[in-house]
């Protein structure tokens, strides 16, 4: 690496907030080690210590404080929850792809053999047993376990193994009599499974390819077969592959759930170890499977049934997945509102701005609606627009919820006052020798604009666009909260109001995610206000 | 008022007057110069003095107070592309490439020619000033030298009726201004520009200049004196420095800038008979005249006619 590439990247690293790596790679280097020590210790050990002390003040104090849901919860529980709220998303993910999978399933027009193949299929994935035999997993579960409700979800989640043959063998080996019996609904479940993989494997090995098919038929036809065998195709892997993936989810929540026990059979943890083993060797086969769909697609693709696609579209939107917001969902609604909010934000402060920059007239007869406008909360806007907003948006089929629009409305509100100010201070102190050029070279106005001032000012512009989305981010909780859009600031609210042991401590994972992610869109920002920077001047 | 056609730029009775709080101040008054068409002049005097008003006036970002501005014969009226300028600091604008710096003069200049045709003229410039291998380079990745080569570029891309130079090497170290010098040259003996240029540089006034206008000293700075230069063209640096009247020229100007500027020369009565300076009429190789102020265009080309 060139020097000069070497300094780039080093740049890089700080002006994304990653500062602190370059003294361990400048130490590597070998270059001037004691100063990079020092650097080190500065740079990373005292924020380290600090954490580590912030921490351990929490969690020695947090059991000291007693509330109507119990103690303060420390940092192990709310990291404890934190991991209750992912597995719960990614459960629900699953459940969502296979819902959209079985709508999928239904619009296959199955008029070959393989169709057969494909109702062969364990269907109702991932609703695997009957009730009772949930039931008896319950039971069982219980049993080994004494953790009733956790035991009931695991017991629910878990699913299939193409071992289930040593499973089973495993299982025989337990002595422990409630052990085997849990052991044996583990394995109950994971026998559909590797029936699932069977017939998958046969689908594929009796469609046959393409170029197969190309030798005996019209090419057309050909090609419309390739195209149906890839759907079908296709259906079966992803089946197997949420099926993997289901599994791993599970083995790994009750791997957690385990955790928490002081004294697990090892025939249990035998029976995970040989579950994890099958999904590990499972893996290259579907990579390989879809590899090959891959291919078929491409050969098919021209000749897909188009109509056929526009009906799979609507049964979609018909047929919404009901499951729950899980916790990542509500981020990403979050996320999405305060992206609406501070879009809606920025295309009116910048060219608000950019006028008042430029006039100083304009700037004057705005400065006090601005001065007044810009310290009113949230919570004040918010009953306004959500008057506002119920009585003019009326339409009978709504693209955005009301609660969405609120949220995002109350959010630019409040954040559009730095970028406005910012822009107008941007322009307004455009350096006067990029004037004089525009002046010299007769620029019109437009060219003014846009090639000369907007982009001098672009550094503040940005500067206003970060503090934008900072105060947005803030301000978007207390939004949400008020106007119920399903984000994080409903999740705490509705955990607030479900009053469980669990409030406080998922409340405050609400918390650190809240922290976390309004970091990350500052950090975000910033680069963006360093790449747009030209001067050697840094952003403060 | 007519102007004869071998003059390109003339001023008259150009004044610039700010108000104050303490009441009006008089910053440059009554300046009256005469560029020919293809000369080379430099504005020298004490900094504060007035000059980069001048300058500015002519460049059209500074309002003039009374008086005239006349380029090719038509009174000029702010600015515009047809005076190519390069200030003092190179006022690229740092978020476009050198090519591109350039080109947004070009592009407004020569409108009606194609995209490649305006975009070889850029790179034709940037080449001559020895910038070819920097083309898409930003502003912040050149050197103080290069980025003021990207100005000159510029100043001569538009191709303008006449350049104007705001000290244009002030802020280099002494080797880069020797080769931006000589570029500078080289460029203004292909396209043979009018050029006026501000500087208190004695020996760049002394390498680049057909003449060398000496301003007093403000407030209502005027001009002092007016030294023609005649070591012969193309020039280089040796040859000039080993001129015998490279050192009695140099004399003169810094004299007059550590004494003269400062004493106000009399204002002769425009009616009344010239006589010119013994002293310099014994200077056989070169003419300085110490014009004082001369009222009107006929007397100015009676005395070069004179001159000459």
């Amino acid at each position: 690496m060139s020097i000069e590439t070497f300094n780039k990247l080093i740049k890089f690293l700080k002006t994304i907030r990653m500062g602190w790596v370059v003294p361990f790679i400048l130490l590597a280097k070998g270059e001037n080690p004691s100063a990079q020590i020092r650097a080190i210790f500065s740079g990373v050990c005292i924020p380290i210590f600090a954490i580590l002390a912030f921490l351990y003040l929490w969690n020695t104090s947090s059991s000291l404080i007693v509330t109507k849901f119990g103690t303060v919860p420390g940092p192990r529980q709310v990291l404890s929850a934190w991991g209750s709220l992912r597995n719960e998303s990614r459960l629900e993910e699953i459940k969502e792809a296979d819902h959209v999978r079985r709508l999928r399933e239904k619009r296959v027009d199955y008029s070959d053999k393989y169709s057969e193949t494909l109702k062969d299929l364990p269907g109702g994935a991932p609703d695997f047993g009957d009730p009772a035999e949930n039931a008896k997993a319950l039971a069982a579960a219980a049993l080994v376990f004494g953790e009733v409700n956790e035991l009931l979800d695991v017991s629910n989640k878990i699913s299939i193994s193409r071992d289930g043959q040593s499973a089973r063998e495993t299982a025989e080996s337990f002595e422990f009599e409630p052990s085997k019996a849990f052991a044996s609904v583990v394995i109950d479940r994971l026998l559909p499974m590797e029936i699932a993989f069977r017939k998958a494997d046969e689908t594929f090995r009796m469609s046959t390819d393409y170029d197969v098919l190309k030798s005996d038929s019209k090419e057309i036809a050909a090609r419309k077969k390739a195209a149906r065998h890839a759907e079908s195709k296709r259906l079966a892997a992803e089946k197997a592959a949420l099926l993997i993936r289901r599994q791993e989810i599970t083995t790994l929540a009750t791997r957690q759930a385990l955790a928490r026990i002081d004294s697990v059979p090892s025939g249990t943890m035998r029976v995970l170890d040989s579950i994890d083993a099958a999904s590990v060797s499972l893996r290259p086969k579907l990579d390989a499977w879809f590899t090959a769909i891959e291919e078929a697609e491409a050969a098919g693709t021209k000749y897909r049934n188009k109509t056929k696609v526009k009906m799979l579209n609507k049964s979609f939107a018909d047929n919404p997945y009901p499951g729950k917001e899980t916790y990542v969902q509500q981020i990403g609604t979050s996320l999405k509102t305060v992206f609406a909010g501070f879009l809606i934000a920025s295309l009116i402060a910048i060219p608000l701005g950019v006028v008042c920059g430029l006039n100083k007239n304009i700037n004057n007869a705005f400065n006090p609606l601005i001065q007044i406008f810009k310290p009113v909360s949230p919570l004040a806007w918010l009953p306004i627009v959500m008057i506002v907003v119920g009585a003019l948006y009326t339409p009978d089929d709504p693209m955005f919820e009301l609660s969405f629009i609120n949220s995002a409305i109350t959010v630019a509100l409040c954040s559009l006052w730095p970028t406005l100010v910012n822009t107008a201070v941007g322009v307004a102190s455009t350096d006067k020798d990029f004037l004089n050029v525009a002046k010299v070279l007769k620029l019109n106005w437009f060219k003014k604009i846009f090639k000369v001032v907007l982009p001098a000012a672009l550094p503040l512009v940005f500067t206003g666009l970060r503090l934008s989305l900072g105060v947005g981010w803030m301000v978007l909780i207390a939004a949400e909260m008020l106007a119920q859009n399903p984000g994080l600031g409903k999740f705490v609210w509705d955990m607030f109001q479900n009053g469980s042991s669990e409030t406080l401590s998922m409340i405050m994972v609400a918390v650190f995610t809240i922290g976390i992610i309004g970091f990350a869109l500052d950090t975000v920002m910033l680069s963006l206000q360093q790449f747009v920077s030209f001067g050697e001047n840094e952003a403060i | 008022m007519s102007t004869l056609p071998d003059y390109q730029l003339v001023t008259s009775q150009l004044t610039k007057i700010y108000p104050t709080a303490k009441g009006p101040a008089v910053i440059v008054k009554d300046f009256e110069l005469k560029i020919r068409k293809g000369e080379f002049v430099s504005l020298i005097g004490h900094s504060g003095c007035g000059k980069s008003t001048v300058l500015s006036m002519v460049a059209g970002l500074n309002d003039v107070t009374s008086g005239g501005i006349f380029l090719g014969g038509k009174e000029l009226d702010g600015p515009g592309p047809d005076r190519g300028i390069v200030f003092q600091s190179p006022s690229l604008l740092p978020w476009m490439s050198a090519l591109d710096n350039v080109l947004l003069g070009v592009n407004q200049v020569f409108y009606t020619a194609s995209r490649e045709e305006r975009r070889q003229i850029a790179e034709y410039y940037l080449n001559v000033v020895g910038l070819g291998s920097s083309l898409n380079k930003k502003p912040g990745e050149l050197s103080q030298g290069m980025r003021q080569r990207v100005g000159i570029a510029r100043a001569f891309a538009l191709s303008p009726k006449m350049l104007l130079l705001d000290e244009p090497f002030g802020m280099l170290d002494s080797l880069t201004r020797f080769e931006l010098q000589q570029v500078l040259l080289d460029l203004w003996s292909k396209d043979q520009k009018t050029a006026l240029m501000v500087t208190h540089d004695v020996d760049e006034a002394l390498f680049l200049s057909d003449r060398i206008v000496c301003m007093t000293n403000g407030p209502e700075a005027e001009v002092g004196e007016i030294l023609e230069v005649e070591f012969p063209r193309p020039r280089n640096r040796e040859a000039v420095m080993e001129h015998p009247d490279y050192y009695r020229l140099r004399e003169h100007l810094i004299t007059f800038l550590e004494e003269r500027a400062h004493i106000r020369t009399p204002k002769p009565d425009p009616e009344a008979p010239r006589d010119d300076p013994p002293a310099l009429e014994e200077e056989q190789n070169i003419s300085a005249v110490r014009q004082g102020m001369i009222g009107g265009i006929d007397q100015a080309s009676a005395m070069l006619n004179h001159i000459n």
